[in-house]
């Protein structure tokens, strides 16, 4: 019940969020110099002035801003996100065709980061100061410290260009023919890989030490002597008994980071031409295409604010001591 | 009975105390991870005080372009014929730069917001706190992306106003949170007691009580300032007159095939950089054994 109050309350957090950050946006992409209209024609184009004069008119933009804002606000509430000014296609059309990609680059990011992380985090604190852990933990540390587009360009530096296995962008083979689905997902697969890599290895460097550093803090409690004293198998009681108790904290921090992994995909879309809501994102900026930003920032707000609120409740469900 | 004024009590100067806080700095020999990030920032230091010494070109002498690395030009030429390793050098400069200034705007607004609702509490904490959180809740980079790209002259300086004004709530929470915990300590209530005025409660007693964990913060959102530049030049929002490591890592980035050099040297210093100042961080907060 408790539990049901607080979503409740943090669900009407995102109201106040909702205004906050739409007016911050609407603010920010109008008050700057061009619009539009002035992209789509140029500067150097005195004599059509009357038609730029129209064109803005039949946008709306030139009405004072907050009433493009209210115009902008009551079509949301009706469930209309607009068209794009310069393929006069829906932005709704053009968000979910982009959003599918992103989605599947930043869950398989993530999926990646936590798995790979608890395994090498949870194998470093087993094996402390072993050869494996003092690897472990170095690669960890230079991880934190590389930056994604750096890495993204090593990558392809290596593995596409030198080596010639993996694609260099894209997210298929463009007009290849496959004999068989297996051969389509395989080429599916090939170009998924070098993208969820760099976007998922500062993840897994933090996470890494993260997983290391509370099992071993765990592998130190009471109940994990008490539980090797009663006999019970090792593997039991680190996977049942620690491994449990050492993801608490990961839960937190992969909900602090959908965000900054959202942020991440903008620049490895941008760099493999993926064709997601990043890339669209940092398009549609140099278009001052404001339907589609207005739209795809809602929409990537709204993910955070959920994602975080899901953190939260799972957080809680993991560790009965919560109240909230 | 007289009770002494609180002037009057020997007492320790902010800037002895902080020296004595500091002290604690030779603890760093038993981190030796942290040590090598200080040697190497150390090293940042001197080429970016004296890059015309080091570097062996200006940057602007061009020579024949797209020279692989050799014995005269160490990291080879970029696609206009500059030195990459000269440019390198002098890059180190605006790095500092840009890291120094966001900082500094960082703490300026961090001091102010969390300083304000950590001391004074009440409806202002709250309201302060709020917009905190509103903040912090943005996707910081998505926000930098679209906030720098609506300028239309690429400036550094815009950048780093910008990136300092998007980068400090983080700031604001550990000293609000560090201020709360202070304010309620014996010594301050004492102070108070005595009759001393807020300025010296917060110059003399709590200010160098929380310049610890702000240094910590601020080894480590230096180098994220630092990433922050280098994505957002990346994406091609950047100064193309500057001359930031972001800048040269993207001026190679169509060149990747033919001129690797061209992008991953600068590519390597950004990421020593970071890891330098990481560890440095990390090494310090274990040492002194604090959270932020």
């Amino acid at each position: 019940m408790r539990l049901r109050n607080y979503i409740f309350r943090r669900l009407l957090m995102i109201v106040p969020l909702f205004f906050f950050t739409t007016i911050l946006v609407f603010t920010l992409i109008h008050l700057a110099p061009g619009d539009p209209v002035m992209i789509m024609f140029g500067t150097s184009t005195p004599y059509m002035k009357d038609i730029v004069k129209e064109m803005r008119e039949t946008y709306g933009l030139d009405k004072p801003l907050y009433i493009q804002y209210f115009i902008w606000l009551s079509r949301v509430f009706r469930g209309d996100l607009g068209y794009s000014y310069l393929n006069t296609r829906k932005v709704i059309q053009m968000i979910s065709e982009r959003g599918w990609p992103t989605i599947e680059l930043m869950v398989l990011a993530l999926v990646f980061s936590v798995v790979i992380s608890t395994v090498f985090g949870v194998f470093a604190a087993v094996k402390r100061h072993s050869i494996f852990d003092n690897l472990i933990t170095t690669t960890a540390v230079l991880g934190r410290g590389m930056p994604n587009f750096w890495l993204a360009m090593n990558l392809i530096l290596i593995f596409s260009i030198y080596l010639g296995w993996l694609p260099v962008f894209g997210r298929f083979t463009v007009g290849a023919v496959f004999s068989s689905p297996f051969g389509y997902w395989l080429d599916r697969i090939k170009h998924l890989i070098l993208p969820v890599i760099s976007l998922s290895a500062f993840q897994i460097a933090y996470f890494t030490r993260l997983i290391r550093s509370t099992m071993l803090d765990v592998l130190g409690q009471e109940y994990i002597i008490t539980a090797r004293a009663k006999g019970l198998k090792e593997s039991v009681v680190i996977y049942k008994h620690a491994l449990k108790n050492a993801l608490l904290p990961v839960v937190t921090v992969v909900g602090i980071y959908i965000g900054s992994l959202m942020g991440g995909a903008a620049i490895i879309e941008s760099l493999f031409a993926w064709p997601g809501m990043g890339r669209l994102l940092v398009n549609s900026t140099y278009r001052r295409e404001y339907q589609v930003l207005m739209s795809l920032n809602m929409i990537i707000i709204f993910m955070v604010l959920v994602s975080n609120l899901i953190t939260d409740v799972v957080y809680a469900y993991l560790d009965p001591r919560i109240k909230y | 009975m007289e009770f002494p004024k609180e002037s009057s009590i020997e007492e320790t100067t902010a800037l002895e105390y902080l020296f004595s806080r500091l002290s604690g700095l030779r603890k760093l020999k038993r981190n030796k991870a942290s040590i090598v990030g200080l040697c190497i920032i150390l090293v940042f230091i001197v080429l970016a005080l004296f890059p015309n010494v080091i570097a062996p070109y200006h940057p602007f002498t061009t020579f024949r372009s797209r020279q692989s690395p050799s014995s005269e030009h160490w990291f080879g030429t970029d696609t206009l014929g500059r030195d990459v390793f000269s440019n390198v050098i002098w890059g180190v400069r605006t790095t500092f730069y840009i890291g120094t200034a966001c900082v500094l705007i960082e703490l300026v607004i961090g001091l102010l917001m969390g300083g304000l609702a950590g001391y004074l509490g009440g409806w202002i904490d709250d309201l302060l706190m709020r917009i905190t959180d509103i903040i912090l809740a943005l996707p910081t980079l998505i926000v930098l992306i679209l906030a720098v790209s609506m300028f239309k002259v690429r400036s550094i300086n815009i950048i780093i106003l910008v990136m300092g004004l998007i980068g400090w709530p983080y700031m604001a929470r550990v000293i609000r949170s560090q201020v709360l915990s202070i304010k309620t300590t014996p010594y301050v209530e004492a102070a108070k007691a005595m009759g001393a005025t807020t300025q010296r409660i917060i110059f003399r007693h709590i200010l160098p009580n929380i310049i610890l964990p702000i240094v910590i913060l601020i080894t480590i959102h230096f180098a994220g300032y630092v990433l922050w530049e280098a994505s957002l030049t990346f994406l091609g929002l950047g100064d193309p007159n500057s001359f930031s490591w972001g800048v040269m890592i993207m001026a190679g980035k169509n060149v990747l095939r033919s001129c690797p050099w061209i992008s991953t040297y600068p590519g390597l210093f950004l990421f020593i950089m970071l890891i330098a100042l990481q560890i440095l961080g990390d090494g310090l907060r274990d040492i002194f054994d604090i959270r932020v």
